[in-house]
């Protein structure tokens, strides 16, 4: 038996995650410019009090949001497309968000987050059907044309939404407001993050008939399941996740290829058994990676967008590399 | 059987004919418009050395995904696809944030040029190497192109964060350099970058036999007298030349080389690589040629590499779904 997966089989579990979201989250509110203890927040101190309301616990819970979505969303997709390779960034989710999120911030400058995020699910739903739906089509069959059709949609998406920034002179702007990055979080700018916790919760809710999904057309045809319905369904629910994300934090790679694909390795693929892990794993992973992120270049910071690109990357090619990753489930 | 591949054949012929034609008329168009015997030295000195950079650059992209595409088996790989085009924005946005503006490395447009294409020469052949010699068993192409795909959103990553935090002046001259366009060709650098081209495209043109026999597989290629690594590596190399240089001399323009291969891969009868590489060079400039021309009718802002991204991307998402494997 390999040493790593008898880690990993004990480490990615409900309670022991929810310990790590804990040992985490207490960390994550400790740092910044100003160290804040336990003590500090005990002793009822007003300044700090303001700091860790403000700013601290503002950030924590964004990331922790949007590690989750982010994971759940991934896994969602991978099941319905029935390939490991699959997430919000490779099933052209993030790029259509791209779209539209670039869209209304340069053409109704003053618009609140609320339209910039129903702009931005607006053409994540569009980009993600318009994926599942040229999926479907291709009669290349192989793992690999889901992260290649997701390269060159997301291309043709990125594309446009240049050619947009290009015209208004932004290119440097939008580049840095996509980048993933939670430092700037603060009361009142994190708050619609809150929608995605009744959409992972609608997740958590269909996870059955997701797995379901997972078996095929015709076989989960031939249990009674809609399919049809349950892939809207299931795209419905990873655009406005994803959207709100991209809005609130920025853009995020890996965490949705990654988590799923650990927690299939260890659990398989149950979603009614393994959503709930899949969620806490993302929320451990981003917060592991901004912590990360705010230690190593203290009291700079390293964006998230950049540390989980790092740490993303890597541990995908060794997953593939290892072939513990082929891609067909 | 004869006879319809004969005529098959002519059809082939007929078609590079009229599309070489379409081109000589393209570039006549580009060169000639709005000539007159008073300003003829200053636009034909404005526009020759773009025309010349347009034709390097398109016909060196499509041989190199070409001999991409034959050597790994697989007509969805070619370089950009690999990331070498985002490990060029990342060079350059690191170049300029390192070194600011003025650096010598920018403002010397040979060593800007000879730097960039020792760079990405030397990373691409790296990582090719690391993934060929593990591509024994059948899941090896996969693993190449996904680890291509990874490669390619870490370095966007990097990018952003570095362009996130230089400043805006310096970024305007990364923008320049990111944006594949004809405009900020500088002129010195196409007697360097030419004669680079011409003998990589020249090495690769002479082993157009060799490339006919590596097309049917490694055991076969071996069993025909080819030394595989030794030829594929060179081949590689000669390749990555190809498209480090276009790169660095226009900018990236993603999709290119992949939409030119499998244009020719789809109208050739036979894919003798002899034929190929003249067919591959003349689409790929038609293509390059035509934004080109379109955008400068109608005086369009958009960048000439968004455009290449935007149509080739949406060809290639045609081809896919045409099932052309």
């Amino acid at each position: 038996m390999n040493p790593l997966r008898d880690i990993s089989r004990h480490l990615v579990r409900r309670e022991v995650l929810l310990v790590l979201v804990i040992i985490g989250g207490v960390w994550s509110v400790s740092l910044g410019a100003r160290t804040i203890s336990l003590g500090d927040i005990l002793t009822g101190n007003p300044d700090v009090w303001r700091i860790v309301l403000l700013s601290r616990i503002p950030r924590l819970v964004s990331v922790l949001l949007a590690g989750a979505g982010l994971a759940v969303s991934g896994l969602i997709l991978q099941s319905i497309l029935r390939n490991r390779f699959a997430s919000p960034g490779t099933a052209a989710t993030i790029d259509g968000a791209r779209v539209g999120f670039v869209l209304a911030v340069l053409l109704i400058p003053e618009a609140p987050t609320l339209i910039r995020i129903i702009a931005a699910a607006v053409t994540a739903l569009a980009a993600t059907s318009l994926f599942v739906f040229l999926i479907g089509k291709i009669r290349y069959r192989s793992v690999v044309v889901v992260p290649l059709l997701g390269l060159v949609l997301g291309n043709v998406l990125d594309a446009a939404a240049e050619a947009i920034a290009y015209h208004f002179d932004m290119i440097q702007s939008v580049s840095s407001w996509l980048v993933g990055d939670f430092s700037m979080i603060v009361q009142g700018r994190y708050e619609v993050l809150l929608i995605s916790i009744p959409l992972v919760l609608l997740a958590f809710r269909y996870a059955r008939i997701f797995t379901i999904a997972g078996l095929g057309k015709e076989t989960a045809g031939s249990l009674g399941l809609n399919y049809g319905t349950t892939v809207v369904l299931a795209v419905l629910i990873v655009s406005s996740i994803t959207a709100v994300a991209v809005v609130v934090g920025g853009e995020i790679p890996f965490i949705g290829l990654v988590v799923p694909n650990i927690i299939a390795i260890v659990h398989g693929d149950n979603l009614s058994r393994t959503i709930p892990e899949t969620a806490l794993l993302g929320a451990v992973f981003l917060l592991v990676s901004d912590i990360l992120g705010r230690i190593i270049i203290h009291p700079y910071e390293i964006p998230i967008g950049l540390t989980m690109g790092v740490v993303g990357s890597a541990v995908f090619l060794l997953m593939v590399m290892q072939g513990r990753l082929d891609g067909s489930r | 059987m004869v006879h319809a591949k004969a005529r098959s054949n002519t059809r082939v012929i007929l078609i590079y004919s009229a599309v070489a034609v379409l081109l000589l008329i393209m570039v006549t168009l580009y060169i000639g418009r709005g000539v007159t015997t008073t300003n003829a030295a200053y636009y034909l000195s404005r526009r020759l050395p773009k025309v010349t950079a347009m034709i390097l650059a398109a016909g060196g992209t499509g041989i190199a995904a070409l001999v991409f595409q034959t050597v790994t088996g697989n007509r969805l790989l070619t370089p950009s696809v690999m990331g070498i085009d985002a490990l060029f924005v990342l060079l350059q946005t690191v170049v300029v944030a390192l070194s600011g503006a003025e650096a010598v490395i920018l403002t010397n447009p040979h060593l800007g040029f000879v730097v960039s294409v020792v760079l990405m020469v030397v990373f691409a052949s790296t990582l090719l190497r690391v993934l060929f010699t593990r591509q024994q068993d059948g899941g090896g192409m996969t693993r190449v192109l996904l680890a291509g795909v990874v490669m390619g959103i870490l370095f966007r990553s990097v990018s952003g964060f570095v362009q996130m935090v230089i400043d805006p002046n310096e970024f305007t001259v990364v923008q320049d350099n990111i944006f594949a366009s004809v405009n900020n060709v500088s002129a010195p650098v196409i007697p360097l970058a030419a004669p680079i081209m011409a003998a990589a495209a020249l090495i690769i043109i002479m082993h157009h036999r060799v490339l006919d026999a590596i097309a049917l597989g490694r055991d076969q290629a071996v069993a025909l007298g080819v030394n595989y690594s030794r030829k594929v590596g060179l081949l590689i190399t000669a390749a990555t030349v190809l498209v480090a240089s276009a790169t660095a001399m226009v900018g990236p323009l993603p999709f290119m080389g992949l939409v030119a291969s499998n244009i020719v891969r789809h109208s050739m009868t036979s894919w003798r690589h002899r034929t190929m590489v003249f067919a591959v060079t003349i689409t790929g400039v038609a293509i390059l040629m035509g934004v080109e021309l379109v955008r400068d009718f109608t005086g369009s802002v958009i960048p000439l590499g968004t455009a290449i991204k935007f149509m080739g991307g949406i060809t290639f998402l045609a081809l896919l779904l045409r099932g052309e494997q």
